[in-house]
């Protein structure tokens, strides 16, 4: 039981390292991987391999849902790339955007308050268009490696995803 | 005594050499005990052949019995102790839970005072499950080697934590905790072995949980989960109740009320089958006029509970980005599914049919069960459990906000790892919070354990780097570790879990337990005894019926039966040493007999073969 834990996770599924992934080819993977090392296969072996074995599982489960995940890809890459997003420097300094920012947080509290459930499908939809906008923008800038661009489409791209978790915790 | 035993070549020889892997449904109300045999899952039986075995632990001043409750003034009785297992005197005050005797709590821990000894709920919950391992070592004659308890998907590390505390008293070593629905699909998934989604609807008496499946190529995933801790059965009683009560303009103290919520209990169960029911107060001692309830007013009662189910149900479709068509089964589990109306409700509104085949009451079990055996590495089957964590792992942050480190529904084991830093010179200590559940401040979560870091290497302010590390581990409990990263020493974490049991309370109870384990030992080595006189007998009778006339003269046959009534008369006697003596004197007696069965089940066994069968 080895493997190794300093491959990139693109490395690790043997899938290319870009924004467009072999989904199939992951999962399959992922399976293969879940059958050859999960835990409950070592519930009768040492205290070491048990140990191993949670570890590999643990590594292989963040990999993967790492690689699912639009958004955590995303930033996955970007870490690749020497830009990665932390909490010093997840800011967004585009004053235009920042006023976008309050204006839908205004639409999404009355909304919260008018119980209106056909403005606030509406509003979800366009959230979503803007979040997928912003997909499509990092995509363009990351193959263009303007690496920089790609990294504000992110952070904007975080915005929404948390607006869409209000909505969906207002229920 | 083996040899008496023909047995067929690739069957065991001795059910004294065989370990079994059993799974256990340790419910609120009622646990059973479970295991897969020749690949079929089967529900053991206590000594009066039940399968529901009543979660009630007694105790009086001499014995503690599982099961029935003892109606006595000499007893102190215990029901429903899993609703306290994991939970602290705070919540026990909060939650308004009945104590049937005094509670001694100077830590903020639940100890009941039982005939001047102090127990924890995880003591008394370990007494249910110690009975569980007798039954099942009584009916199987062997060993448990492993089990698998189930818990709710609901539960949160202090409640996982104490049930394998519980185990642990108990002498049982646990391969794994279980989540309830999640044992439940496992239960059908087997059966049906195609490639399916499957919804478990899971309504119990006191908890409510959804969890949504993906059976694909031998793996069984969750892809989420979701319910309401505090909505069950137990609601429609009390709505019952409350509606008898109302209709009846009745003026009723605590212990009537009590009573009538039983009543309504009863009600409940006789409305499944029946269109309206006569409400008949006498019976519990309260005078009033006549009550006819319908059907239909119990279904109005509980609607709008349904009607939330239901809600909870659809957000667990959307979380694990699912639609209503997507699912090809629904699988209902819980006592409270048997509620026709339920069946219904469910049945409108997924515009499907809900699977009911398996017992309701037994799914859980099996499904525990057939997970031991997979982990018991004996199993036919080829098939790989991967579960999720059901709640948000989180720690405090600045304004007691909690900052989520691992989502819900993550698939587990899972590691997530935070960067801390010093805010002083020469910090060298710091504490974390680390809670559960979905909301965005720490007070609404339950609070899970404080860890304190230490010998952090002094440095300047910012200047360290500690990365600590959260695992939840294949059972959904949290381990943590800590590394200072510029310095790559380790940090020591003191733990001091929220529900107040330590390894070292857990070390205490268990020295106890030793104290009295001799007595147990005895027990056990009579109760072994036994079963091996009983298997013995058992043999020899058989024996004696198919070849007894043949093999024997009349004088020969007579001594064989002579020691055997003795060795009946002896198990009487509770004396170990008295019975080995009578099984050992009826083994010699029958060595004979023995050796002329081998050798006439050789023969009969070529007789009417060719020859060149055997070349």
């Amino acid at each position: 039981m080895a493997i190794d834990f300093n491959q990139d996770y693109f490395q690790l599924f043997e899938i290319n390292c870009s924004v467009e992934i072999d989904e199939e080819k992951l999962e399959k993977k992922y399976l293969d991987f879940q059958k050859k090392f999960h835990p409950d296969k070592f519930v009768n072996s040492t205290d070491y391999e048990k140990r191993l074995s949670l570890q590999i599982t643990s590594y292989i489960n963040e990999a993967y849902e790492t690689l699912k995940d639009e958004y955590l890809k995303s930033l996955y890459l970007l870490k690749i790339k020497g830009y990665e997003i932390n909490d010093q420097n997840n800011t967004i300094s585009d004053p235009d955007f920042l006023m976008h920012q309050m204006e839908l947080r205004e639409e999404l509290e009355n909304l919260k308050k008018t119980k209106n459930k056909i403005e606030k499908d509406k509003f979800t939809e366009k959230i979503i268009d803007l979040k997928k906008n912003c997909l499509l923008d990092f995509t363009k800038y990351f193959k263009n490696e303007a690496f920089g661009d790609a990294s504000k489409k992110i952070k904007k791209m975080k915005f929404y995803i948390s607006i869409e978790n209000d909505i969906k915790k207002d229920g | 005594m083996a040899l008496l035993q023909i047995s067929e070549p690739g069957k065991t020889k001795d059910p004294h050499d065989k370990k079994y892997f059993v799974g256990i449904d340790l419910g609120t109300t009622n646990s059973l005990i479970s295991l897969v045999q020749n690949g079929s899952p089967t529900i053991l039986k206590d000594q009066n052949d039940n399968e529901l075995i009543p979660s009630v632990v007694n105790y009086t001043k001499e014995n503690i019995s599982i099961g029935v409750p003892i109606k006595s003034d000499d007893a102190i009785t215990f029901r429903s102790v899993k609703r306290l297992i994991g939970k602290n005197y705070k919540d026990f005050v909060d939650n308004k839970f009945f104590s049937p005797c005094e509670i001694i709590s100077d830590d903020n821990i639940i100890r009941f005072n039982v005939y001047n000894k102090l127990l924890t709920p995880i003591e008394i919950s370990s007494e249910i499950l110690k009975f569980l391992k007798k039954v099942a070592e009584l009916s199987l004659a062997g060993e448990i080697a492993g089990c698998v308890i189930t818990v709710p998907a609901y539960f949160d590390d202090s409640q996982r934590q104490a049930t394998k505390d519980a185990a642990t008293l108990s002498g049982l070593n646990v391969l794994r905790l279980l989540n309830e629905p999640t044992a439940a699909a496992l239960a059908y998934g087997l059966e049906r072995k195609t490639n399916s989604k499957i919804m478990v609807y899971d309504l119990g008496g006191g908890t409510f949980d959804v969890s949504i499946l993906d059976l694909k190529d031998g793996i069984f995933k969750v892809l989420s989960t979701g319910g309401d801790s505090s909505l069950g059965g137990d609601d429609f009683d009390h709505l019952l109740a409350a509606f008898i009560e109302n209709k009846l303009n009745l003026n009723i103290d605590k212990n009537k009320k009590h009573e009538l919520y039983l009543y309504a209990k009863k009600l409940k169960a006789l409305l499944t089958s029946r269109d309206s029911v006569k409400v008949n107060l006498i019976d519990i001692g309260i005078k009033s006029e006549s009550l006819v309830i319908t059907k239909n007013d119990f279904n109005l009662l509980i609607n709008n509970l349904l009607q939330k189910t239901l809600i909870i149900s659809n957000n667990v479709l959307v979380d694990s980005n699912l639609s209503i068509k997507d699912i090809d089964e629904i699988v209902l589990v819980g006592g409270s599914t048997k509620t026709p109306y339920v069946k219904k409700v469910i049945e409108d509104y997924f515009n499907k049919k809900p699977l009911s085949n398996i017992n309701p009451d037994n799914v859980v079990a099996i499904g525990a069960a057939i997970q031991a055996d997979l982990l018991s590495g004996n199993s036919q089957e080829e098939l790989l459990l991967l579960d999720v964590t059901p709640l948000s792992l989180g720690i405090e942050t600045m304004g007691e906000l909690v900052e989520v480190i691992i989502p819900r529904n993550s698939t587990i084991p899972v590691t997530s790892s935070k960067e801390y830093t010093t805010f002083k010179d020469g910090q060298n200590a710091m504490s974390i919070h680390v809670v559960q559940g979905e909301r965005d401040v720490v007070s609404d979560c339950r609070s899970l354990a404080k860890f304190t870091l230490n010998d952090i290497p002094p440095m300047v302010a910012g200047a360290a780097r500690i990365k600590v590390e959260f695992q939840i581990d294949a059972d959904g409990i949290l381990n943590v570790s800590a590394i200072e990263t510029m310095t790559s020493k380790f940090t020591s974490i003191e733990v001091k879990p929220s529900y107040g049991i330590s390894d070292r309370d857990i070390e205490n109870m268990l020295k106890d337990s030793f104290d009295n384990a001799e007595k147990d030992i005895e027990k056990r080595h009579l109760n072994e005894a036994i079963v091996e006189a009983e298997r013995v007998i058992l043999a020899i009778d058989s024996a004696l019926d198919l070849d007894g006339d043949n093999l024997l003269n009349k004088n020969e046959y007579k001594e064989i039966c002579v020691a055997r009534d003795n060795l009946k008369e002896k198990i009487h006697s509770k004396n170990k040493d008295m019975i080995t003596e009578a099984i050992k004197n009826l083994e010699k007696r029958s060595e004979e007999f023995v050796s002329r069965r081998m050798n006439s089940s050789i023969k009969s066994i070529m007789k009417g073969k060719e020859i060149k069968e055997y070349s």
